[in-house]
């Protein structure tokens, strides 16, 4: 079962989750960095540290952490500059396929090391700069969210909202299971019983992130027909819906999304879609 | 004029009858000629009223129930639509005996005038008999005013003669509309929003479902329906919108008012809208296929959209 919804603090989301936070200045960044670190020490987790600077200013930063001090000396706590985190195909832009695999292999040698998994604390600021980068670590953030619905993975993904715009944002948001509150409201996320899930609310003022979305997830899933777990979609309107059939029928896909309100699937009747179908329950 | 009209374009007649045999009279040569000449038939009636005329009929007629098929206007006509369109251009016409509820007639009856005067146009380019069937006993007389004014054709007994008061349907639909109060939204509202987003209406009707306990079903479409509502206003009306629920033993009321004019096409909410495509255009048509009640209301402040939908 994987950890959804809207936060107020990094803290308590374990053993893993997936996190988007969206920041505004340094001390907001390393409170939420703080907790979700915190966490993973006491779980007794490998945790990386990961930003923009040398090793020596990142490790300057975690040793004002809480724990901090205490885990860089028995190892469990690490840093990265974020180059060298990501396998990059240029400077600022990184090869989202051997970046998963590279964080694969990293949580493996974590677990090997004897630690119950691997976290991170990414600020990705600096990766998400041009629109090539933005889509490159879009893609990035859906295959590992992939890999973390079934592997001991865990990451929170910060953002600097001062040097990022709005949609930007809303798009990486909307593409992590969990996310501080008003990052937006609609979200695509891994699910290991069906191809992916969606949860939050799809209307007519979400219609340029549901498109964004699902234009960086729809090429990611090998499925031609999909099953996408709607059970944590609260809303959506006529016009959602018609959106998602309208993205899903340009990529050439069809999809089902199941455990929807029953209110949805009966609205789904009435619409001439081409490509979605709904499949409500009584009661949710 | 006595006796059926033998028409090749739609029919749209109505029996006022006073007595049951009145009734037999009017609703069964409708029904028998239709079965001789191999029409598809239907009841879409009360089950008392379905007693009445089923024993009269010829045993080779082959009569379709569909008891609750007016149950809202909007849903009736997309069925007979579908009903009309998948019908072979070959074969006999849909000739549909029906009768609006008891309960529509005499608190819900706006929606339903709407109904009447739209059939007109809707069904007119198909192969369509219908007779619509009122009791004079039970119907007040504004509806009879109302039904003489929508249908073409009166049958009394029969005899089917034109209505002489028959107006054309767009003008019927232009009149100022004068739907029946509803008494709840005379006490304070549980909820009151002044210019609300579509998503701040929601959280604000979710908010209150869980304050009063309400069921998933209600819940879901009431917020569908003031949800679709205040996006239409933002999109389509003039600021600023506001939105009033009102929470009932029996259901939930929702007013969204802007201060435009409302939408101008007199078939608003029946039908798709004109030029709805392939990612909009049918909120409102949806609205009143899922909500129980729609209602437009008009005056000099603007524009209100009433929504009522029955506690599950």
């Amino acid at each position: 079962m994987r950890l959804i919804g809207v936060v107020s603090s990094a803290s308590g989301l374990v053993p893993r989750a997936h996190l988007y936070w969206g920041f505004r200045g340094r001390e907001e960044f390393l409170a939420r960095a703080a907790e979700f670190l915190h966490d993973g020490i006491v779980e007794g987790q490998y945790v990386e540290f990961v930003g923009q600077g040398s090793v020596e200013e990142l490790t300057a930063q975690v040793r004002e952490l809480p724990g901090g001090e205490a885990g860089l000396r028995t190892r469990q706590v690490g840093v990265c500059p974020v180059e060298q985190f990501f396998v990059m195909t240029e400077p600022g832009v990184v090869d989202a396929v051997a970046s998963v695999q590279s964080r694969i292999t990293a949580g493996k040698q974590a677990m090997a090391a004897g630690f119950s998994a691997s976290r991170a604390v990414v600020d990705a600021t600096s990766v998400v700069r041009t629109p090539r980068a933005r889509e490159a670590f879009a893609q990035f953030e859906h295959l590992i969210d992939v890999e973390m619905s079934r592997l001991p993975i865990s990451a929170m993904c910060a953002y600097d909202t001062r040097l990022v715009d709005h949609a930007t944002l809303a798009h990486l948001a909307a593409l992590h299971p969990v996310c501080c509150p008003g990052a937006g409201p609609l979200r695509l996320y891994a699910d290991p019983g069906t191809d992916l899930a969606v949860a939050g609310e799809a209307d007519g003022a979400s219609a340029v992130l549901v498109t964004a979305a699902l234009q960086t997830v729809l090429p990611l899933l090998p499925a031609p027909s999909l099953r996408i777990d709607a059970s944590e979609l609260q809303f959506a309107d006529h016009r959602g819906l018609m959106l998602l059939d309208d993205a899903l029928a340009g990529q050439g896909r069809t999809a089902v999304l199941q455990g929807t309100a029953r209110t949805l699937s009966t609205l789904a009747q009435l619409l001439p879609l081409r490509a979605l179908r709904v499949e409500g329950v009584a009661a949710r | 004029m006595t006796g059926q009209p033998h028409h090749t374009s739609a029919v749209h007649a109505a029996a006022i009858y006073r007595t049951e045999a009145e009734l037999v009279e009017a609703a069964v040569p409708f029904l028998t000629e239709g079965a001789a000449r191999d029409d598809a038939l239907i009841l879409a009636a009360g089950a008392r009223t379905a007693a009445t005329l089923l024993p009269h009929l010829p045993p080779t007629a082959t009569v379709t129930q569909l008891e609750g098929a007016y149950e809202r206007p909007a849903t009736t006509i997309r069925h007979l639509l579908e009903l009309l369109r998948a019908r072979p251009p070959a074969a006999g016409r849909v000739r549909v005996v029906g009768q609006v509820p008891d309960h529509a007639t005499q608190t819900g009856w706006w929606p339903w005038a709407r109904y009447e005067a739209a059939a007109n146009a809707l069904f007119g380019e198909f192969a369509f008999s219908g007779l619509c069937l009122y009791d004079a006993r039970s119907t007040p007389p504004a509806v009879v005013d109302d039904v003489e004014c929508t249908h073409h054709t009166l049958v009394l007994g029969p005899e089917w003669r034109p209505s002489p008061r028959y107006v054309d349907p767009v003008t019927f639909l232009r009149r100022p509309a004068a739907p029946g109060p509803d008494s709840l939204p005379s006490s304070p509202p549980a909820v009151e929003l002044h210019d609300p987003t579509p998503a701040q209406a929601r959280r604000a009707l979710q908010q209150l479902a869980v304050g009063r306990m309400l069921d998933a079903a209600t819940t879901d479409t009431v917020v569908f329906g003031v949800s679709e509502a205040v996006a239409n206003a933002h999109l389509h009306g003039t600021p600023p919108v506001e939105v009033r629920v009102w929470v009932g033993a029996d259901r939930l009321v929702a007013t969204v008012h802007d201060t435009g004019p409302g939408p101008q096409d007199p078939y608003a909410g029946l039908v798709k809208a004109r030029g709805a495509d392939e990612v909009g255009g049918y909120g409102l048509w949806a609205t009143h296929q899922l909500c129980d009640e729609v209602v437009h209301l008009r005056d000099d402040r603007g524009f209100t959209l009433r929504l009522t939908v029955r506690r599950r």
